[in-house]
Formats: C-alpha cells, structure tokens, sequence
C-alpha cells in the first residue's frame, strides 16, 4: 500500500525498528513470527507474502495495538501507577519535617530576592528625583546668589542645571530599563504556564493512547478458557487505513 | 467471503486447526486463507494473545539448516475448543433458522 517495495530482509529490519518501543520479549518474539514466515513463503512466493503483508507499519501497528489492549487487561500500568502514588504520598509525610523549612527557606529567599529588587529600583528613583530636584534648587538658589557674586551665582546655577540635566537623562534610561525588565519577566512567567499547560496535555495524551489503534472486532467478549476477561483483538486493524496514518506518523517522529 | 470473521471465531478457527496437528505460522496462515478471507498479518497477534492466555504453546524445530516454530494446543486450549464446538453448533442452527428458515416461510406465503 505504500509505495516501496521491500525484499524480506528489508521488510524485517524495517519492522524491527518500528517495534522498538516494545518489551523486548515482545518484538522479538513478532519479528522472529515475520522473519519464519517470509522464509516459509520460500522466495518464488517471497514477493507474493510481502504484499499480503501489508507495510511493515502496518503490521507493526496490528502487533503494538495487541500488545497494548493485553497490557491494559493486565492492569500492569495501572497498578503501577497506584502503587507509586501510595508511596509518593508515603514519602511526603516522612519528608515533611524536612521539606517544610526547606520550603519557608525557598519563600524566604524569594521574598528577600524581591525585596532587595524593589529596594534598588526605589533608590534609583529616589537618587534619580533627587538629583533633578536639587539641580532646580541649586539653579534657582544661584539665580538668589547672582547680584552678591556673579560667579557664584553662575556657578550654582550651571551647577544646577547641569544636576537637572543628569537626572533627567537617568530619569529616561530608567525607564528604558523598567520597561524591558517587566516585559522580560512577564514573558518569562508565560513561558513556564505555556510549558505546564503543554506537558499536562501531553500526560493527557498519553494516557489515551495505549489503546490506540484497537478497531473492528466487538469489545467486550467472554473467553470461555478465561472467563471474565475479555477478548480483545487487535487482529483486524490492520485494515483500518486511519490506524496506518497514525502509524506512518508515528514513524514520522521516530526518525526525528 | 462477505461475511466479517470476528476475534472469536478466528480463535476459534485457529484452535480447531491445532486440535488435529501441530504447525508453523505460514502454513497455517494458508490453510485459514482457504477458508476465511483474513488478511496474511491478522494471525500473528491472534497466535499471540492464545499462547499469552496458555491455549497454545510452542516448541521450535529444526528444518533446513534453521529453527522453525510450531504451535500446539495446550489442555486449557482443548478445552475451549470444546467450548466452541458447542457454541457454534447453536449459533449455526440459529442463524440457519433467521436465514434458511425466514426463506422458507417466505415461500410459503407466496
């Protein structure tokens, strides 16, 4: 169905690297079903089995679906789970005369880290307005001086002015300064909700997509050897051309 | 075939071949392709899932130069045949009836 055609060894190691992700058990078990069965066909019917194969994506697909509806069955990945978050909590308990100074430490260190910050950002106001203030004073008091000391008054007021003049400027480029710091920090802050907001949606799908691929065959069926599981198989998925997209993709992304 | 041939009764199908001999992937593919149109890659995860649930088992046996790998039923596996027997047998005699028997009273109406 895809286009390349394959010769069994190719055909094998092809499907080989798309059921990497299996238990080994698992893929070596299915790769040596494949490898037997091409040999079997012999290779006047080699290229004959091939094509009824389907893509190796295809039957990767059929196998990985199995493999996953049975691990779901099991209830292997769910136990686990649990049994990780009973220790998680476990582990927080005994944790917690440790982590919770720990923690009044952290919040301390942060709020003293913000303290500090606005105690520089309100002394360079501070010394900012001052000098500009002063600078007017300073001028205006060399104005009063003039008539007594030309000189002086001259003096005080380029003085002055020149005061005015400095504070002004660092008045601008603090600004300037704010103005990039703030807008740094918020894009920061985005940055890390983006980041949680992505990776939970990622957990989310993952938890959705051990059964992916499962088609066809009705769910729930009493197996008379197992009574109360059911059966499940991922047998006909094979034909489910949506499932191969997914897969070719899946592909896609294993080669990235 | 029109009919769709379900995880069941390909379990089924799979079962009764081994019933009566042992046999390797290929040649049982072929021997189910005679009779149920499934696809050549629909058997493996069927084989699969059976020797998981200890219908069948395998054992390996040398064949020119390499290993081949049969299938053969287990005790639990013959018991599910048995299982099926019985529960095809009913299922086919109603069908028959819905089918076979529907286009008999048919008949008879006309």
């Amino acid at each position: 169905m895809s286009g390349k055609i394959y010769n069994s060894q190719e055909y094998i190691r092809k499907l080989d690297r798309l059921l990497k992700k299996l238990p080994p058990d698992e893929r070596n078990d299915a790769v040596r079903y494949y490898a037997e069965y091409l040999a079997d066909a012999g290779p006047e019917r080699e290229a004959e089995a091939i094509s009824g194969l389907g893509s190796p994506a295809q039957v990767a697909s059929g196998i990985k679906a199995d493999a996953a509806m049975r691990q779901l069955e099991e209830g292997k990945p769910r136990m686990r789970t649990g049994i990780s978050a009973v220790w998680l909590a476990v582990l927080g308990v005994f944790a917690l005369p440790i982590a919770l100074p720990l923690a009044i430490a952290g919040f301390a260190v942060v709020f003293s880290v913000l303290v500090s910050v606005f105690a520089v950002l309100f002394s360079l106001i501070v010394s900012m307005a001052s000098l500009f203030l002063s600078g007017i004073v300073t001028a205006v008091c060399g104005f009063a001086v003039l008539p007594q000391s030309f000189a002086t008054g001259l003096f005080y007021i380029g003085g002055g002015l020149a005061c005015t003049a400095i504070g002004f400027l660092l008045g601008i480029l603090f600004w300037q300064l704010l103005r990039v710091t703030l807008k740094g920090v918020a894009r920061l802050f985005n940055k890390i909700r983006y980041r949680k907001i992505n990776k939970t949606a990622a957990k989310n799908a993952a938890t959705i997509m051990p059964g992916y691929g499962v088609s066809g065959s009705p769910g729930n069926q009493v197996n008379p050897a197992n009574p109360g599981s059911p059966v499940n198989s991922g047998g006909f998925s094979t034909q489910n051309p949506i499932n191969d997209n997914d897969m070719e993709r899946k592909e896609a992304d294993d080669h990235e | 075939m029109i009919f769709q041939v379900g995880a069941t009764l390909l379990d089924a199908c799979v079962l009764s071949v081994l019933r009566t001999n042992d046999t390797y992937g290929y040649e049982l593919t072929q021997m189910l392709r005679d009779t149920l149109e499934v696809s050549e890659s629909t058997l493996y995860p069927v084989l699969r899932r059976l020797q998981k649930e200890d219908c069948l088992s395998t054992y390996d046996q040398p064949w020119q130069g390499r290993n081949r790998r049969y299938y053969t039923i287990t005790d639990k596996g013959r018991r599910a045949v048995e299982y099926y027997r019985t529960a095809w047998g009913e299922y086919k005699t109603r069908v028959d009836r819905l089918i076979v028997g529907g286009e008999s009273v048919e008949r008879q109406n006309i």
